[in-house]
């Protein structure tokens, strides 16, 4: 069974935590560079991963380094940006197989942790620049990347809801920035940016394995020894309690199936009781295929093709996305928020509520099960600035009762409704 | 009950096949410090399975996408459908139908004694009638209609027409909807009493569970079935491809293709264990580590989304590569091109002795996974080889068999491209 996490300083703004699980076959190291969502330098730390994977002091070019990572038993390296409340997260971590399977008897957890470091540190950068070509390609990609994101509708809409909702919080921007800044970005302002990202960024290294964690942290000691670096404090999402009005945001786009976004505004939670009874409420509202939403919205009157809710607790926002004829928006809008009035008014079976709580039971357990969720999952909680296991979540869902599930939908206000649908010119069906 | 413990020397750990006296196989991984359990209930039936023959009986044509048509029915029971009856014990539940197989699934972390009775029943009790079957051929045309909107479901079934001549894998797994018109309730208990016999299907169940429960829900549920012999069809296929380039117009960003290698196929179980040297191979000749992925790369050719598969099953064998490219047909020549010189000038030792233990160590990730290893087991039962044979196979593996895959895999006078391009620019 998975250990209790174990924190370590091993610098100045940098620390170390540590996962030992015994039934893994493979060790994750991850290093996290995490700085302020900044609407000037989101776009180039986006960026920036992705030149980091180009190749590093040792393995000059991207066909070296994967050399190296075939010859470490087809190690993985994952370079990827992400955000979490206020913070961007660069994220460089590697996938190594544990050192018991090596057929050669290599150290592969010293190994992938000194490739990581080179990574994260050597990147290639000549004159003061990352290399032209690399940098020409990987910004394309990104701006691509950027443009694409309006051809999955669903995904989009539901960023544009939350964006709007933001109401210039940097926490609402998207993780990859705008196309524009990215077009602005040079070969020379990139490396500018890297530099910075490493003098300012708070770091948090997790290891999750069966191997031996100090060989990861004699490592990254090593790496960050003597750097004379300015990490700042991590950013929490700005909270709004309760919607004034309801904003009303329409979008036309070339498509035949409109999507609908209602924002909800959860409240500032009093504690951490609250966020599990607005998760478990929001469950029974539209998180399950036995919720309110799915039964009633989708099966027993088929006004969407999809209809469901999420709640995300860093930002205190309840989503409904559904996917709905333009006919039926209307009759959709209104019958998903006479579903969540039934759960204001109690109109839930036990039987219901105790399934929901089960299959949330069931998918905090899996959390253990495999070495990129258990990492997840404390990354998150680490940045949150409140360390909780999914054993103990587990504990606080089996504690809520059927009267806070009701006060928790009553906290519920509906800020924001966004709607991306067809052209006026198009047939309505 | 005949029961055998298949242990990996290299991995230390082992599982329980057990021959239950109903007919049906147990192959069973209980796995330390998981909390999930991950249960699949499979039977090799899949959409290739359209013609077949029960015992010395007359070969029997059916519709096309009747497999994926009866998975649709058995979720459902008299008692409502499957994810209603899950939901009291929690746990997420799922059916999937492939070329080669259907199978029905669970993953949960408790109540597991009651999911598992669940899944038994579900498939052991077929309930069909006209008018079900007539609300599911509804269901399943827009199912259907979905996909042939779909560009990376187009691209992808576009070149196995290409590639095919008259093997089904070149037909769509849900079929058309012209093809399921044709399914009858008494056409689905023809499949059903074929290919649901407990004596051709597998019960395959990886991570937190106990054998004794397993055991006892089947002498419970499970009903001694007499064996049936099932033939299905022996598919005439010729060495030719159909056609060399297939391009389809639908909505993309950017111009997806998927380039194909014909293989020479061999029995199911050979197939599926060549497919192994077979990703080591393709790894060679295009992934990430060679000259010719940066050549394409470096040129703006192909972007991080390209990537390499081998697809392998009865009768078939086919080496893919696929991805986005503002020019395929660049891509497809400078493809063939480099299969051609690396045939000529040969892998080299220091090559192949990486790409081996890149492999080796993906594969062993596969047994630390409870949905990887209950996958896993199910394909050995059903093309009849060891779940650990694929990672022994890596460890012995020499530059002689990457070699002899390579010229018997990938001739370039066997292989085709598929292209679907956005209507802007076509």
């Amino acid at each position: 069974m998975a250990a209790d996490l174990m924190r370590t300083a091993l610098a100045q703004g940098v620390s170390l935590s540590v996962l030992s699980d015994s039934k893994f076959k493979h060790n994750r190291l991850s290093v996290n560079l995490i700085v302020p969502m900044d609407a000037e330098t989101i776009s180039a730390n986006a960026l920036l991963p992705c030149l980091m994977r180009k190749g590093c002091e040792g393995c000059e070019d991207f066909t070296q380094l994967n050399r190296r990572l075939d010859a470490l038993y087809g190690a993985s390296l994952v370079s990827d940006v992400s955000k979490s409340g206020g913070n961007q997260i660069v994220t460089i971590g590697i996938k190594t197989l544990d050192d018991r399977f090596a057929l050669g008897g290599e150290e592969l957890v010293r190994e992938g942790a000194e490739l990581a470091a080179r990574i994260v540190f050597s990147p290639v950068i000549r004159d003061g620049a990352f290399p032209e070509r690399d940098f020409e390609l990987e910004r394309q990609f990104l701006i691509d990347t950027i443009e694409a994101q309006i051809n999955d509708k669903r995904t989009y809409a539901v960023m544009r809801c939350r964006e709007l909702m933001g109401r210039g919080d940097p926490a609402a921007l998207q993780k990859y920035g705008t196309a524009a800044q990215a077009r602005a970005l040079t070969a020379k302002s990139a490396a500018d940016a890297y530099r910075k990202l490493i003098d300012r960024a708070a770091v948090e290294i997790v290891f999750v394995g069966p191997g031996d964690p100090s060989q990861a942290s004699q490592v990254m000691k090593r790496a960050f020894a003597g750097l004379e670096r300015h990490p700042g404090p991590f950013i929490p999402a700005r909270i709004v309690g309760r919607a004034d009005e309801v904003h009303e945001v329409t979008e036309r786009f070339d498509v035949a199936q409109s999507k609908m976004v209602l924002g909800f505004r959860t409240g500032v939670p009093a504690g951490p009781r609250e966020q599990t009874a607005m998760r478990l409420m929001t469950a029974l509202y539209g998180g399950t295929p036995s919720s309110k939403l799915f039964l009633n919205v989708r099966e027993k009157l088929s006004l969407c093709y999809y209809c469901a809710a999420r709640y995300d607790r860093i930002s205190g926002i309840l989503m409904v996305d559904c996917g709905v004829e333009q006919k039926n928006i209307e009759a959709a809008k209104s019958e998903i928020l006479a579903q969540l009035e039934e759960i204001r008014r109690g109109n839930f079976e036990d039987e219901t509520l105790e399934n929901t709580r089960l299959q949330l039971k069931n998918s905090l357990r899996a959390v253990s099960d495999t070495p990129g969720s258990l990492e997840d999952w404390y990354l998150g909680r680490i940045i949150e600035g409140r360390v909780v296991s999914p054993e103990q979540e587990i504990r606080a869902l089996e504690a809520v009762t059927r009267d806070e599930i009701i006060e928790a939908a009553n906290q519920v206000t509906l800020d924001t409704v966004y709607l991306l649908t067809a052209k006026e010119d198009s047939d309505v069906n | 009950m005949l029961t055998e413990s298949v242990a990996s020397r290299r991995l230390g750990e082992g599982y329980t096949r057990i021959e239950h006296p109903s007919g049906l196989t147990l192959m069973l991984c209980p796995m330390k410090g998981y909390s999930t359990a991950y249960a699949l209930f499979a039977t090799r039936c899949g959409s290739i399975d359209n013609s077949f023959s029960i015992g010395d009986g007359e070969m029997v044509q059916v519709p096309n996408g009747i497999a994926h048509f009866l998975e649709h029915k058995l979720f459902e029971s008299e008692e409502g459908d499957a994810f209603e009856q899950y939901a009291k014990t929690g746990a997420s539940a799922n059916a999937y139908t492939s070329f080669d197989r259907t199978a029905y699934l669970f993953g949960c972390t408790d109540r597991f004694r009651e999911s598992l009775e669940i899944l038994l029943n579900l498939v052991t009790t077929p309930y069909f009638t006209e008018q079900t079957v007539k609300k599911e051929q509804g269901i399943i045309g827009q199912e259907i209609r979905m996909y042939d909107d779909d560009p990376d479901w187009r691209v992808y079934f576009n070149l196995l027409g290409a590639l095919y001549q008259e093997h089904p894998i070149r037909i769509d797994i849900a079929g058309t909807v012209e093809s399921i018109a044709g399914i009858s309730a008494d056409l689905l208990y023809r499949c059903y009493n074929a290919f649901y016999n407990l004596n051709n299907m597998v019960l395959s169940i990886a991570g937190n569970f106990e054998i004794k429960d397993v055991v006892e829900a089947c002498d419970k549920i499970l009903k001694p079935a007499a064996p049936v012999r099932v033939s299905t069809r022996e598919v005439q296929e010729p060495d030719e491809i159909r056609t060399r380039r297939v391009e389809q117009t639908l909505e993309v960003a950017a111009p997806l293709f998927q380039i194909g290698f014909k293989g020479r196929a061999k029995s199911y179980r050979e197939n599926i264990l060549a497919q192994v040297t077979g990703e080591l191979v393709c790894d060679l000749i295009a992934g990430e580590s060679t000259a010719l992925y940066r050549e394409l790369y470096d040129e703006g050719l192909i972007n991080a989304v390209f990537d390499t598969e081998v697809m392998a099953g009865p009768n078939y064998l086919v080496n893919i590569f696929s991805g986005e490219s503002r020019d395929p047909d660049a891509v497809f020549a400078r493809l063939t091109d480099g299969v051609r010189a690396l045939q000529e000038r040969g892998i080299s030792e220091e090559d192949f002795e990486r790409a081996r233990r890149a492999a080796y160590g993906r594969y062993v990730g596969i047994y630390g996974n409870v949905e990887s290893m209950a996958g896993m087991m199910v394909l050995a039962k059903l093309a009849d080889f060891g779940a650990y044979e694929p990672l022994d196979l890596l460890g012995e593996l020499t530059l002689n068999d990457a070699q002899a895959f390579l010229r018997e895999n990938f001739d370039t006078e066997r292989c085709a491209l598929s292209v679907v391009r956005g209507p802007q620019e076509a």
